[in-house]
């Protein structure tokens, strides 16, 4: 117990029951824990304590627990960030559908009058509408930025706007691949 | 060959291949001792499965870096151990209950016969449902090594892989955490044999 010559240190009956002293270190400590009762004593302490810890029960985790994190991770791994965006998009969807329908039924039970119904539409379309050629002319001038500077994928019609466009098509699934769904799985 | 007894390392190339599935073999496999792990070192039960659960789901998105040269549960637990510490230093609320009196214990190694007449009356399971409280009552820096230790049956090597510490760190904070855990019993043992 003594850290002097006659005794076996702590440290090293630790060591002892670990088993990880060469086998002539191991030999010596056996020989001492043989013979003298104060270290054998630390011994036997330490070993009792050592088998309880050593024979503790495991904790379960909760029933279902490995279908959780196997549904965690299918989630991760198999959406596509594009199949995210239109998972987000799917509620307005879903909520245009809810909405015409219930606009149907008040028009079909005469709650709704249909000439209110036709204005309320054409205002709607009207906005629509403008919205459309705002971003109509966008485009266009988009198209002029990028003549200015792309003049060779503009110059030969519409077969180079396709290429370009299906160029930027691939380099965005490639990025998506490579990047962006390895971005989000360390987002999820 | 039967999924029991196929190595780790074969389950992962084959997630790698495709075979994704196949992960829910490597958390059945190390989902209880990683539970067991993490609820001595966050101490709640909800909280510690929330982490496990979350330490599969980091491990099987980082797969990729897993590159075989130490063992899966090895690479696994370290991902575990960074999360349980990072919620116990969030958390703060516990703590540390190391004070005067345990630091003058860590290095008291001195055993007296009644330390062993205790213990040996002592039933196994009694025994152990002291060891079990008595972990938690360990500073963290002590239980670490401990709990690697015994319940994740881990060599020093590994654990100083795990807690990212010098081998000799390691050593030293295993033996200081069996020392206290010893102290601690044996002053719960002494406590109830007295109200006995």
């Amino acid at each position: 117990m003594k850290q002097g010559s006659t005794h076996v240190s702590s440290a090293r009956i630790h060591e002892y029951i670990d088993n990880t002293l060469s086998s002539e270190e191991k030999a010596n400590a056996g020989d001492h824990l043989r013979d003298c009762g104060e270290c054998k004593r630390a011994f036997e302490a330490f070993t009792g304590i050592d088998s309880s810890l050593k024979d503790l029960p495991l904790e379960r985790t909760s029933p279902g627990f490995t279908r959780t994190v196997m549904e965690r991770v299918n989630v991760a791994r198999h959406s596509p960030f594009a199949f995210r965006v239109l998972e987000n998009v799917a509620y307005l969807f879903g909520f245009f559908i809810v909405a015409t329908i219930t606009v149907t039924a008040f028009i079909v039970t005469g709650v709704l009058d249909a000439g209110q119904v036709s204005e309320t539409q054409s205002a709607v379309g009207e906005v629509f509408s403008k919205a459309g050629s705002g971003m109509a002319s966008s485009v266009e001038g988009l198209s002029k930025w990028l003549a200015s500077f792309l003049p060779f994928a503009f110059a030969k019609g519409s077969l180079s706007v396709s290429l370009v466009a299906l160029s930027v098509v691939i380099i965005l699934a490639i990025t998506d691949r490579l990047f962006l769904r390895r971005f989000m799985h360390k987002v999820h | 060959m039967h999924p029991l007894t196929e190595p780790d390392q074969k389950i992962i190339e084959d997630i790698r291949a495709g075979r994704t599935h196949r992960y829910s073999i490597l958390v059945d496999r190390h989902k209880d001792r990683a539970m067991t792990l993490a609820l001595r070192l966050v101490g709640m039960k909800e909280e510690a499965e929330e982490l496990v659960q979350d330490a599969f789901v980091r491990a099987f998105n980082n797969l990729d870096q897993f590159r075989g040269e130490a063992k899966f549960s090895t690479w696994f637990y370290r991902i575990l151990y960074n999360l349980c510490m990072t919620k116990v230093t969030r958390r703060k609320a516990k703590p540390e209950l190391l004070d005067v009196h345990d630091e003058m214990m860590l290095d008291n190694i001195f055993v007296d016969q009644d330390e062993l007449s205790i213990q040996q009356r002592m039933e196994n399971d009694e025994m152990q449902r002291l060891i079990a409280s008595e972990i938690e009552n360990l500073p963290e820096k002590l239980r670490s090594p401990v709990v690697l230790f015994y319940v994740q049956e881990m060599s020093y090597d590994e654990m100083a892989s795990v807690l990212d510490a010098p081998l000799g760190t390691v050593k030293t904070n295993l033996f200081r955490g069996r020392n206290l855990l010893r102290q601690l019993v044996l002053a719960k043992m002494k406590d109830e044999v007295r109200t006995v």
